[in-house]
């Protein structure tokens, strides 16, 4: 059977399997991927349950466009990887746009990415905004692009959010966790948001100890350290890295520590009130 | 061409944007963004491949209106730094 298609960007996906129970936890997970627009040459994956000898040996395949791409998965990881290789999909085809594994949201029109390392806290503070009045536009890439009318645009990728066990967004959801991590739907927490006006980025790191604090960062030390986060400087050489300049030209930075998902909305919540005002510093 | 370790000399490849008084450069080969002091900006500036440290030092310090110090060791110090970054080429 199939399901889809779902759309990143201009790029259209169609996902087929032999397993009911996976395309219908599948199609929960991915519905606000979900497109209208009949596929025309859409990219298939196919995820392929294959029964091993005895009840408990089956293992998976998935296959993209016909290429094997992963086989002998756990039960539980089938949908991961699926994500993941979306996500590799993506960031393959979204040129000319510049992504920046960070999470997004916005706020009274205005955009905020919200870059940072692995267990920054990242998908949990964007979970806990989006429950909170936020607009969810990613908790994993943030696709930049510009026109000459609003200058630098923040793009959605409306992915599932990657819960996990003991996470405070947990009290939010009605099914309990059963896995290592739960794939929760944004619009099940709140709001998505369109494209909307990049107004700031925010460097999170996550201390359990440090005081909450929102402080400038200089824009020099903004260049090196989003340069951390994107996927595609390396690849994409000076052209992206002169594109990475002019966005901390114009769009200022910021760091904050978060160890309170309240102040740090707060915080948000004041800083985007400030930019509405016209005013960029902190 | 020959490279001469008195005459210090950026390496190919590099990209820079001066921002805020404060060079940015980007190494190609690596992908890897390096973020230069004031202080690094105006040596990194004068390397030409011509300049010794101390000429670069000297001209440093007219440019400080600090032509009475010494600033040689910290200039070597910064391009020592530089050659073991992969900034400046190492003969």
């Amino acid at each position: 059977m199939a399901i889809g298609p779902y759309s990143l960007l201009d790029r259209q996906i169609v996902v087929e399997t032999n397993s009911e129970r996976f395309a219908t936890s599948l199609e929960r997970v991915l519905t606000d991927l979900r497109s209208e627009e009949r596929p025309g040459n859409p990219t298939t994956f196919l995820v392929r349950r294959k029964q091993g000898p005895t009840a408990d040996s089956s293992r998976w395949e998935v296959w993209r466009d016909g290429v094997a791409c992963e086989t002998m998965l756990r039960d539980h990881y089938v949908a991961d990887y699926v994500l993941w290789e979306l996500t590799r999909l993506l960031l393959e085809s979204c040129e000319p746009l510049l992504p920046i594994h960070a999470a997004a949201v916005s706020s009274r029109g205005q955009g905020v990415i919200l870059a940072g390392g692995t267990h920054a806290g990242k998908s949990t503070l964007s979970a806990w905004l989006t429950v909170n009045g936020w607009g969810f536009l990613t908790d994993e890439v943030a696709l930049v692009g510009s026109d000459g009318k609003h200058g630098h645009l923040v793009h959605p990728f409306w992915r599932p959010i990657g819960v996990r066990p003991g996470s405070p967004i947990e009290a939010f959801l009605e099914v309990p966790q059963t896995a290592d991590s739960l794939l929760v739907p944004a619009s099940r927490l709140g709001a998505l948001s369109h494209e909307v006006p990049l107004r700031a980025i925010v460097l999170v790191s996550y201390s359990p100890t440090a005081e909450p604090l929102i402080t400038r960062e200089p824009r020099p030390a903004a260049i090196r350290k989003l340069a951390e986060h994107l996927p595609t400087l390396r690849a994409g050489g000076s052209k992206t890295f002169r594109r990475l300049v002019e966005l901390a030209r114009e769009i200022p930075a910021y760091s904050m520590t978060v160890n309170d998902l309240r102040s740090a909305g707060t915080q948000l919540d004041d800083l985007v009130k400030s930019n509405l005002g016209g005013n960029n510093a902190c | 061409m020959p490279v001469d370790a008195d005459r210090p000399r950026r390496a190919a490849g590099i990209e820079s944007a001066l921002i805020d008084d404060q060079a940015v450069l980007f190494v190609e080969s690596s992908g890897v963004v390096h973020e230069l002091s004031p202080a690094a900006t105006l040596v990194w500036s004068m390397l030409d491949g011509q300049s010794s440290p101390e000429e670069i030092a000297e001209e440093i310090a007219r440019e400080l209106t600090a032509s009475t110090v010494d600033l040689a060791p910290q200039v070597r110090q910064v391009i020592s730094h530089f050659r073991s970054v992969g900034l400046v080429l190492t003969p």
